[in-house]
């Protein structure tokens, strides 16, 4: 009884996410470019680096003159991925069928559409990454329905949504390659991924027949009333109506699967209460423990031509009756397998925004890191455009970002359940591991946390002239400040000082590789996560594998120390 | 400012050009401070400093500083944000020269070292953990005489409460170098706590699970107030008491009841009736103006956020136990109040918000201040325990014919379950005969001798009939008071000399069954048809669920229905609070809501659905997560008909349209 109800506050953070599709995209191979005079290669060199050059392979494709590349892929209707790197002064576009350009640039603004009369449609804002860092643009666009157009739906840079519903008219077919130019300067772009989707509806339902059984409350686990059904017969559509007139019900639909081609599909079901779907007599989606909210959940099956019986049961709980369930291919957007009224569109809500003008803004929240909620986090946003957040309870940063400031929407909405801030632009994600330690000797594992009430004492911060907060902290005898203020570049800075104490530690950072690049500048390499760090080249950081994988970047605590770290 | 001031000098011009009956603000007059275009000001907490500025924090994070907030002679007051990034902080004192904000999960001084208004030192005095719910508030700090501190955390509610980190629950004692002693526990969702000049520490608490209705408990060391989630960390070495949550009975009889079999359960000093006084009691003021705000010295105020009105306390100790009256006070404040504290010239500042749970005062939030306007109104000052019945004592003399007649008084006693469950019925209502009446020679104060007097009951006196002197009504003529103990110290009335003329048996029960019935199993009636009639063939024509939202809203705005179809409704109540689901004639939602709201006692076992003809179907009165059907004929005559929850304090935005169509 005491724990019925986690899985409905679980679903509360759900419940303002996006309908979610996750077919993995299919691998656009190096050959399949007319490469011109772009080059395949098998790594790049950080432009940084004394080296500029590649080595040969067939990784990625590269290009340090300007021309262009061709895809043999023709898309109209589709999904479109990639990573791209540029060097310094670099300025190249990515072209959906051929013509509707996207600058990829460190001299404009990366993620502009190019309009047809040359024009720039601006990014809702800036999400480009520092040069030499590795970024990812994802492309979605279709035909219009209401034709002579082509709408590009969804832009994302850097997990950074910075277009939506953008709608460029256009004459003839919207079909045609992708392609990538490169105007000036070195472009090199890996990972090319798509999805085409097509408007087939390859699967349906048939012999579809129904059970309706009235049931007990929660306290009797929403069980049926009777063995026999209150009613049934045979359905032409998949609809909650079945049930009008219960409070509490169980709907049991069964019937066929028609499959006209072999592959993986997905079925999702969306409905508030509980459910589950069997295909072949497998559970694809199993019962949950208790009910929840209205929120998607998707099966992924492969399923071959011909007819799989299923079964789908639907428990109506408090809220009001809502089920749908939805048929998707990699190649096919989710299309509806229930009647229309079965299924009411979710209300969206209107965002609530901090926004830095003149000074620097402080909030204190929830915020959600590595699928965990931090629950002593302040997050600054500060005029310059470069914020972060910042656990107290460990003494360690979380995110940094450039951009847009802080999305509160969840905290301040009615009753503000989930209680979570969202960075709202391209952010750099730390390892949430404290930044001070004290280590037995240079060889000992820096920890993945700290006794927050015991060891590391939180004392509170103190704001500069600008605003910005200084963290205070006891740690075993030592008093600590820590520091982050926006750097010119659009990097943040830290600054630790340390008085008393002793074997003190910092740690500069944590990736899957960590590369010197100079002397004070390191690249620290993780997926979708590359940054730099920045610091005085008469310091001598160790670099070292870190406890559990992957390498950390560490420096005595003397005093005080300094480092930028840039993204 | 102009507005209000030419509104002051025609209610003042009003009041004198004639004998029309004496309103609340006659006597407590309510000021509004303007609030800054862009301003957030859901008040969390306030504070006054002692150079008249007021200190506010808000649900935003933000410590307002209000310069000039008493608009004396025509001024205006003026805003300065001192602090901001604060995480949803409720509460704010002003000590030792600093303001100190309680934030969900820190107690924390804002210091401005520079001298220049606006904080840049924010120094962590106790940091406490938190389990990331939403509902884990955390109020206070509250001083103590030794210059210690209380804080309160409020339990986590996942579908009921919870404590879901360490001290959430409980009220913590702090002192000066940051040391925490664990103080009392049971607690719930306790947003209002204070020392009194005497130095008792009293909190009030929230109706909802384990807690039948609104109440104000005195807190000492190891007490455990009722709700038993806290108690999940009495292993803890310092824990103050051992009791566990399965030492708690769960067997719906009244706590009083319980409490004897329950080591450390403390019954409440008064009970607030749901719905009757408030529907959720907030901060608590004493009054120690010395008579500069009125005839109630050394008595409390209590807020209610959902109602958005102030209710008044006494207290007195009967065999060195709290107990006492709650009143009406002041209603008809702006949004939902939290937070009430005395300004420098003895007004109370009144600071509110209503966010997501919607109140009676409609604005999203707001700051007023509430002045005694010298007049004494004519109330109930008392009333106190004797050992055959109760003492009222009166702020202007009664008019003693009056008083001594029966037909003047009514007296019941009720009380609520104990139990897991969110809230209780009204149960064991019973009509109290009052034997004896003796009126004071100077007309102050009346003693009642009544029968039946019941340990642990909440007693309803009243006072419809009472005149003053001058002939006036009770401005407020009805009070609680929640007898734990009966003062026998007292001596006993002449029941001879004062006995009332024995009335009739047939008149004495009129109009005092009341029924005991939980609300769910309320008996259906020909508007509350529960199971479709049989007439209908098993079919309904048309059948629509509704269902709630947090906020006092249902989650259809329109229902439309062909006149005169078979319509089968599934009223669906997935809200935290009680609803129901009542279908009026077009235009009479303001009648029939204003008339639920004056069922009183009865309300809530007649469901909050008066006896009128403009109510055309109704559900009963729901339970969170409980839901019901009902059968209805849809009206012939087409128009647009209302639905409406007509629980007290919802009507009025708890609303949609029912358009009936040809």
């Amino acid at each position: 009884m005491n724990l019925r109800l986690l899985p409905v506050f679980g679903a509360l953070f759900l419940c303002f996410q996006v309908f979610a599709q996750d077919f993995p995209l299919n691998q656009l191979p190096t050959d399949n470019w007319d490469s011109g005079n772009w080059k395949p290669a098998e790594s790049v060199d950080n432009p940084f680096g004394k080296k500029a050059g590649f080595t040969a392979g067939n990784k990625l494709l590269f290009s340090n003159t300007p021309g262009k590349t061709t895809s043999k892929l023709i898309t109209a209707d589709a999904k479109v991925r990639f990573e791209f790197l540029l060097g310094n002064n670099s300025d190249g576009v990515f072209y959906i069928q051929g013509r509707h350009g996207i600058v990829l640039s460190n001299t404009r603004a990366t993620g502009a559409i190019i309009r047809p009369d040359g024009t720039l449609q601006l990014p809702e804002q800036n999400a480009g990454k520092a040069v030499g860092l590795w970024q990812s643009l994802e492309v979605t666009f279709s035909d219009a329905s209401f034709g002579g157009s082509l709408i590009i739906e969804k832009v994302t840079l850097n997990g950074v949504v910075i277009h939506q519903g953008y709608v460029i008219p256009t004459t003839g077919t919207n079909e045609g390659p992708l392609a990538f130019e490169n105007k000036s300067g070195t472009v090199a772009v890996r990972n090319v991924q798509y999805l085409k989707y097509s408007k087939e509806k390859p699967i349906k339902l048939s012999d579809l027949t129904y059970e309706m059984y009235e049931t007990w409350d929660w306290n009797q686990q929403f069980a049926p009333k009777k063995d026999t059904p209150n009613d049934k017969g045979t359905a032409t559509a998949l609809t909650k109506d079945f049930g009008a007139g219960f409070n509490r019900f169980l709907l049991i639909f069964r019937g066929n699967i028609d499959v006209e081609k072999d592959g993986s599909y997905s079925l999702i079901a969306d409905y508030a209460g509980k459910g589950s779907l069997k295909v072949d007599g497998k559970e694809v989606l199993p019962t949950e423990s208790g009910e929840s909210y209205r929120k998607p959940r998707a099966a992924y099956v492969q399923l071959t031509k011909g007819k799989h019986p299923f079964e789908l049961r639907y428990n109506k709980v408090w809220w009001k009756a809502e089920l749908g369930l939805f048929a998707a291919g990699p190649e096919i957007r989710p299309y509806a397998l229930h009647a229309e009224t079965s299924l009411p569109s979710p209300q969206a809500v209107g965002e609530i925004d901090i926004t830095p003008t003149s000074q620097v803004e402080l909030i204190r929240s929830f915020v959600m890191f590595n699928g965990k909620k931090r629950t002593h986090v302040i997050s600054v946003g500060t005029p310059a455009g470069t914020h972060y957040t910042y656990d107290l309870n460990q003494g360690t940063p979380l995110y940094a970002w450039r951009g847009d400031f802080a999305d509160v929407t969840e905290m301040f909405y009615q009753r503000g359940e989930p209680q979570l801030l969202r960075p709202r632009g391209v952010k750099t994600t730390f390892s949430g591991k404290p930044t001070v330690a004290i280590l037995a000797d240079a060889n000992a594992n820096m920890p993945d946390t700290l006794d927050e009430y015991k060891d590391l004492v939180f004392k509170g911060y103190s704001l500069d002239e600008a605003g910005l907060p200084g963290f205070k902290y006891q740690y075993k005898g030592a008093e600590l400040t820590q520091k982050l203020v926006p750097s010119a570049d659009g990097g943040i800075t830290t600054t630790i000082t340390a008085s008393g104490g002793s074997n003190l530690y910092v740690k500069l950072g944590e990736a899957k590789t960590i590369t010197m690049i100079n002397k004070g500048f390191y690249l620290l390499e993780s997926s979708d996560n590359d940054s730099y760090i920045q610091l005085d080249p008469k310091l001598k950081p160790v670099v070292r594998n870190a406890s559990k994988g992957g390498q950390e970047i560490i420096l005595p605590l003397g005093g005080s120390v300094s480092f930028t770290t840039l993204w | 400012m102009k507005k209000i001031f030419i509104l002051f000098l025609f209610t003042v011009s009003g009041v004198f050009g004639q004998n029309r009956p004496l309103v609340e603000e006659d006597f407590y007059r309510i000021v509004t401070l303007p609030i800054p275009e862009g301003v957030q000001l859901e008040v969390g907490g306030l504070a006054t400093l002692p150079d008249g500025r007021l200190g506010v924090c808000t649900r935003r994070g933000d410590v307002w500083l209000v310069s000039n907030p008493y608009m004396k002679n025509g001024t205006t007051p003026t805003y300065k944000r001192f602090a901001t990034g604060l995480h949803e902080p409720l509460g704010l004192n002003y000590i030792n020269g600093n303001l100190w904000a309680t934030q969900r999960g820190e107690l924390t001084i804002l210091k401005d070292t520079d001298g220049n208004g606006v904080a840049d030192d924010y120094q962590a005095f106790y940091k406490f953990p938190l389990s990331g719910n939403y509902h884990e508030y955390s109020y206070g700090p509250v001083l103590l005489p030794n210059n210690d501190m209380l804080i309160t955390l409020n339990l986590g509610w996942i579908g009921h409460g919870a404590s879901l980190s360490k001290w959430r629950g409980w009220m913590l004692r702090l002192t000066p170098d940051g040391k925490m002693t664990p103080w009392a526990t049971g607690l719930r969702s306790p947003a209002g706590f204070a020392v009194l000049k005497n130095g008792d520490i009293y909190y009030t608490e929230n109706q909802g699970d384990w807690v039948g209705s609104g109440r104000m408990t005195q807190l000492e060391e190891g007490d455990f107030a009722g709700n038993p989630e806290g108690l999940i960390w009495t292993s803890e070495p310092d824990s103050p008491l051992k009791l566990k949550a399965s030492n708690v009975l769960d067997t719906g009889e009244p706590m009083y009841d319980i409490a004897p079999k329950v080591p450390n359960l403390k019954v409440p000093a008064i009970w607030f009736p749901h719905t009757l006084m408030g529907i959720s009691t907030s901060d608590i003021a004493e009054d120690l103006s010395g008579g500069k705000f009125g005839p109630f010295e050394g008595q409390l105020f209590v807020g209610d956020q959902g109602h958005s009105k102030i209710m008044r306390v006494f207290l007195e100790k009967v065999k060195g136990k709290s107990q006492g009256a709650c009143f009406p006070f002041r209603e008809g404040f702006q949004s939902g109040i939290l937070r009430m504290k005395w300004g420098l010239d003895n007004s109370m500042f009144v600071g509110m918000t209503s966010r997501g749970w919607s109140s009676t005062g409609k604005d999203e939030f707001g700051l007023q201040r509430l002045e005694w306007t010298g007049r004494t109104p004519f109330e109930m000052k008392t009333i106190k325990s004797m050992p055959d019945g109760f003492l009222i004592e009166f702020t202007q003399p009664v008019n003693k014919d009056i008083a001594k007649d029966i037909e003047s008084y009514k007296a019941n006693s009720f009380t609520y379950k104990y139990h897991h469950n969110y809230g209780s019925p009204i149960i064991n209502a019973k009509a109290l005969k009052i034997k004896a009446i003796q009126v004071a020679e100077d007309g102050m104060s009346v003693r009642l001798a009544i029968d039946s007097l019941r340990l642990g009951y909440i007693h309803e006196l009243k006072l419809e009939g009472i005149r003053s002197a001058e002939d006036r009504p009770l401005l407020h003529n009805f009070g609680y008071y929640t007898l734990n103990n009966i003062n026998d110290a007292a001596p006993a009335i002449d029941v001879k000399k004062y006995a009332v003329v024995e009335k009739k048996a047939a008149e004495e029960h009129a109009g005092h069954s009341m029924n005991n019935a939980p609300k769910t199993e309320m008996k259906a009636s020909a508007k509350r048809v529960t199971e479709m009639p049989e007439s209908w063939g098993g079919k309904a024509d048309q059948t629509i669920s509704v269902g709630t939202k947090p906020g006092l809203k249902f989650d259809i705005a329109n229902i439309q229905v062909k006149a005169g179809a078979k319509i089968h409704i599934i009223f669906n109540n997935n809200d935290d609070m009680l609803h129901n689901f009542v279908v009026v004639k077009p235009g009479t939602v303001g009648k029939v809501g204003e008339a639920a709201f004056k069922m009183g006692l009865d309300g809530e076992s007649k469901a909050y659905v008066p006896n009128l003809p403009e109510v055309i179907a109704h559900t009963a009165l729901m339970q969170p997560e409980a839901s019901e059907s009902i059968y209805f004929v849809a009206p012939t005559a087409p128009g647009n008909y209302t639905f409406v929850c007509t629980y007290p304090g919802h009507y009025t935005v708890m609303q949609g349209t029912l358009k009936v169509v040809k």
